[in-house]
């Protein structure tokens, strides 16, 4: 069924047709409307789980870990503060590999107040353990939500699956929602490792010996580094029975690239109108598309990267006194590869500040004229400025 | 295929932390550096009731539907419920907690409803004790009856003397009926001297017994009463046609003519003033045009209670504010006019004694065929043992009851202070408390204070009698404020406050202003009361606890904490709507 839907209500739509039992979640620009939509289910009586109301986002997460040491699938959506006040409860997540799937939409942190787009939120949340994926439109977000359960359902770490702030989650695009009958065959009900049996409990996260506790940290990592074949894996199955795959990047008339833009979620779409019409010009352009942010695809990427002469990162966030984080992420899995490609880190649309593709060719225009890369970002292309 | 990515589940080598072992093992308690303390405490309106009724238990179990527990309650320290459940001037209410979130709750309200709809068989609390001593009380007002009540209680043989033909003092001589029905009084009297009580009436300490004859017995209480009303100081001794109203009160009948033809001024501005004026008026069958109540205070300063001076305007009786008697003007013994000069009342604020001065030159006159002068009340001269020390015309005590004579103590309007029933009832209460310890050779000055009732004028003699300081002493000296409720659990709801008659109906009987609250809107306000200050198994603390700590007794029902996994956090603390568990030191 094709249906004309808002990222978030594609997020809600693939959360309900993954059956999750419990739903623990908070309202918050812009995420609010994915909450309320699930809620006029609930009080349908057609979203199948159970909402818990809760007092805040703490709260939603540390109810969706207990709930899913328990044994039952559980979904929760927030964005920006909201997710800056889950911090430590998504470190417990991870801790005890509990297989949420969660859905951030990209906002402004504070202060100043503001509520549009920028990735800082959930980059800031990069070393919590969490599998991170960037999405472009409505479809991969639906899509996406889908995998992520079958991904950290296979190796028991949570997923967040990012949208932008009104970019995504206000937009509304045509969006194929899969029959319950397919999402049911392709994913199973979930099965904990360890269940936590509230009639006789169990203590998880308990207090270790150093040692132990450096294994359980080294498991971790392992089984992320797992996640990057099982989430291929995943998307291919997927494509196989729903004709739709992403990859885990998203590479764009990249075979005979000189100049290519690396980046992440709705640039990524500006990027493929920028790059048609310098191709049409006869200039050989690229783009690359990072959709798993964590585990870091570096293999991948080098793989994909390593014939290109230059390259400009767009970054929609800024690791304030560093430079845009996808930037220095991709430059660090650069430099195990022989060979040196500079890479010019652009940082643009922060504040959800529009980034046209008038931008796009400017940072290409402006990577062929310098040999070198500057170790500060750029902030600024001339010309670019609407 | 991908399922080999999935990680070994193996107990022996788990690849996230877990334990199946019990909980138990980890002693969060250890963490802790507060711990939750649970005490019941005083409630504001308990510690501001000069009787010290522990009204929250008396709500509590009226909540319950248990209304004869509540007049029980009532009945542990006040023996006239039904009477202050009317009268009382009520200034728990005042103080109530409910007050800062919408409205006081109706406290005298339920002390009437417990004693109109309860019963409490109280006959066998007062079993004499052969052993205990013999007391005489002299006078069956209000202090007398509490402090028979009280004795007769600890196992005391008491003797009531009573001077009129029926007992009750005042509240009989004084308080109209149309305020406090004969029948309730007459009820609680009754139950007074079921507790084993011997009474005389008709019998003048002094004349028909001798002071000798009262004297051999253990231990007297003096509760005489001023029986006799002031006449006006500056104006020419009482001739016929003046009279005052406390005599006028003790016989209305004989004093009024049932028509209006005759005018009557009415000359003060306290309770005994406006009680002749809505007796009178009641005689009159409503006709109210030729009763004027004329006394020198402002309106917001008479010392009458605010209620009675709005439903003796409502029955039309003129008052006059601001002017004195300056002259009476008589023909032939009768008088004819009285006028009356602007006035001004200092109040001394150590003695409470009134000073009226009249201001200018300016005369109004008022026609009169009678004058009732209620401006103040005597002692009798000769109703007192010789020897014993009297100042202003009052009985000189020490703030335990205690008069110059050693096994003589006295209380109520005979010893000065407020001339209130409530008050009255309080003198008996410590009268007997100062008495029982006086004969068991106890320190009063020590008693009182232990079972002294936050830091209000009261003490509780039950808390005394069957308590002592190891019955946790600490619930009567811990006042819980509205800052120490949790009003989350409350939300906003109106008063509700009983139906009074019709003032064109009650105007021209008898009949009891008020027919009380009707037992629905009674169920109400009960509920509306927090009941500050006492732990009502609510349970609400056991739902918060995160960790579970909270133990509630399966067979007491007492609440309290479980040392090993108590955090300290703190939260029941928080959570608990009645100010029951405060957070303390860990050590104290």
């Amino acid at each position: 069924m094709r249906m004309l839907i808002t990222g978030n209500h594609a997020a809600a739509y693939g959360a309900r047709l993954a059956r999750p039992q419990v739903i623990a979640a908070y309202p918050i620009t812009p995420q609010s409307p994915i909450y309320e939509k699930l809620s006029e289910w609930d009080g349908e009586g057609t979203l199948g789980g159970r909402m818990m109301r809760v007092e805040s986002e703490h709260s939603a997460m540390a109810a969706c870990i207990a709930a899913s040491l328990t044994g039952v699938r559980t979904f929760t959506a927030t964005a920006s503060q909201g997710l800056a006040l889950m911090h430590e409860m998504l470190h417990f997540a991870s801790g005890v590999r509990a297989p949420i799937v969660m859905v951030n939409v990209n906002r402004s942190l504070a202060a100043p107040w503001s509520f549009w787009s920028e990735q800082t939120d959930s980059l800031s949340q990069r070393d919590t353990g969490w599998l991170q994926f960037y999405v472009a439109d409505n479809q991969e977000t639906l899509d996406t939500v889908i995998q992520a359960y079958r991904i950290s359902e296979t190796i028991f770490l949570p997923s967040m699956v990012v949208l932008e702030a009104f970019y995504t989650s206000h937009f509304m695009e045509p969006v194929e929602i899969p029959d319950q009958a397919q999402v049911d065959e392709f994913l199973p009900p979930f099965e904990p490792a360890f269940r936590l049996d509230p009639g006789n409990p169990a203590a998880f996260s308990q207090t270790v010996t150093q040692g132990q506790y450096a294994q359980f940290r080294m498991k971790r990592h392992a089984a992320m580094e797992d996640a990057l074949h099982v989430a291929e894996h995943v998307d291919t199955q997927y494509q196989g029975q729903f004709g739709r795959g992403y990859g885990l990047m998203d590479c764009y008339r990249l075979e005979d690239a000189e100049v290519v833009v690396v980046t992440a979620g709705t640039i990524g779409s500006t990027a493929r109108v920028a790059i048609d019409t310098m191709r049409e010009e006869g200039r050989k352009a690229g783009m690359v598309r990072i959709r798993l942010f964590r585990p870091f695809p570096k293999t991948q990427l080098i793989e994909a990267l390593k014939h290109v002469k230059k390259i400009a990162v767009i970054d929609r966030n800024l690791s304030v006194g560093q430079e845009g984080i996808f930037c220095g992420e991709l430059k660090s899995a650069l430099y195990s590869w022989t060979e040196r490609i500079p890479v010019f880190g652009f940082v643009l649309g922060l504040g959800g500040t529009n980034v046209s593709p008038l931008h796009i060719r400017g940072a290409l225009d402006f990577i062929e004229r310098y040999d070198h890369a500057p170790a500060k970002p750029i902030f600024d292309i001339e010309g670019c400025n609407e | 295929m991908i399922d080999r990515y999935r990680p070994m589940v193996s107990r022996d080598d788990p690849f996230v932390a877990v334990s199946w072992k019990s909980t138990r093992a980890f002693k969060t308690g250890t963490q802790r550096s507060e711990k939750p303390l649970f005490a019941n405490k005083v409630a504001p309106c308990r510690q501001a009731c000069p009787i010290g009724i522990d009204i929250p238990t008396a709500f509590h179990l009226a909540s319950e539907g248990d209304i004869d527990g509540a007049l029980r309650t009532f009945l542990e320290e006040n023996p006239l419920p039904g009477v202050c459940g009317r009268v009382c001037y009520h200034p728990c209410e005042s103080e109530c907690n409910r007050g800062s979130l919408d409205e006081p709750i109706g406290i005298r309200t339920l002390e009437r409803f417990a004693s109109d709809h309860g019963k409490a068989d109280i006959a066998g609390d007062g079993a004499a004790d052969s052993k205990k001593g013999k007391i005489a009380v002299i006078g069956s007002g209000p202090a007398g009856l509490s402090a028979c009540y009280h004795m007769a209680r600890s196992g005391y043989h008491v003797t009531l003397i009573e001077a009129r033909a029926e007992l009750g003092g005042m509240l009989r001589y004084g308080i109209p009926p149309y305020r406090l029905p004969r029948s309730v009084l007459n009820c609680e009297i009754e139950r007074i001297i079921s507790l084993g009580i011997t009474t005389q009436v008709a019998t003048r300490a002094g004349e028909d017994i001798s002071w000798e004859e009262l004297r051999s017995f253990d231990a007297l209480f003096l509760s005489v009463g001023l029986q006799e009303g002031r006449f006006l100081p500056e104006l020419n001794v009482p001739g016929a046609g003046m009279i005052t109203g406390l005599d006028f009160l003790a016989d209305p009948w004989r004093w009024s003519r049932e028509d209006d033809t005759n005018k009557v001024l009415i000359v003060g501005g306290g309770n005994v003033a406006i009680d002749a004026a809505r007796t009178l008026i009641r005689i009159r069958r409503g006709r109210a045009s030729t009763i004027t109540v004329v006394c020198p205070e402002p309106r917001e300063h008479m010392p009458a209670l605010p209620e009675e001076i709005a439903e003796a305007l409502e029955e039309g009786i003129t008052i006059v504010n601001g002017w004195a008697p300056h002259r009476l003007n008589e023909d032939g013994g009768r008088p004819i006019s009285l006028d009356f000069r602007s006035a001004e009342v200092r109040r001394d604020r150590e003695t409470g004694n009134v000073e009226v001065t009249t201001v200018g030159r300016e005369t109004r006159g008022y026609p009169v065929d009678m004058i009732i002068v209620a401006i103040g009340q005597h002692m009798r001269a000769d109703s007192l043992p010789a020897g014993i020390d009297i100042k202003d015309g009052k009985i000189v005590t020490d703030q335990f009851g205690r008069t110059s004579l050693p096994e003589v103590f006295a209380g109520g309007d005979a010893i000065g202070g407020r001339a209130f029933v409530a008050d009255a009832v309080a003198d008996g209460k410590r009268g007997a408390a100062a008495i029982s310890c006086f004969l068991e050779g106890r320190a009063i000055e020590n008693e009182l204070q232990i079972h002294r009732v936050g830091q209000g004028p009261a003490f509780s003699i039950e808390h005394y009698m069957r308590g002592g300081p190891g019955k946790d002493a600490g619930s009567l000296k811990r006042v819980v404020t509205f800052e120490d409720l949790n009003t989350l659990f409350f939300s906003e709801r109106a008063r509700r406050d009983q139906e009074r008659l019709q003032p064109k109906v009650r105007s021209k009987c008898f009949d009891e202003v008020s027919p009380g609250l009707d037992p629905s809107a009674m169920i109400e306000e009960i509920s509306r009361c927090f009941r500050c200050g006492i732990c009502i198994d609510c349970g609400i603390c056991l739902d918060f606890c995160p960790d579970l700590s909270i133990i509630k007794d399966a067979e007491s029902g007492i609440y309290s904490f479980d040392p090993d996994y108590c955090k300290g956090c703190g939260v029941c603390s928080v959570a608990c709507p009645r100010g029951i568990i405060q957070m303390v030191g860990e050590r104290s």
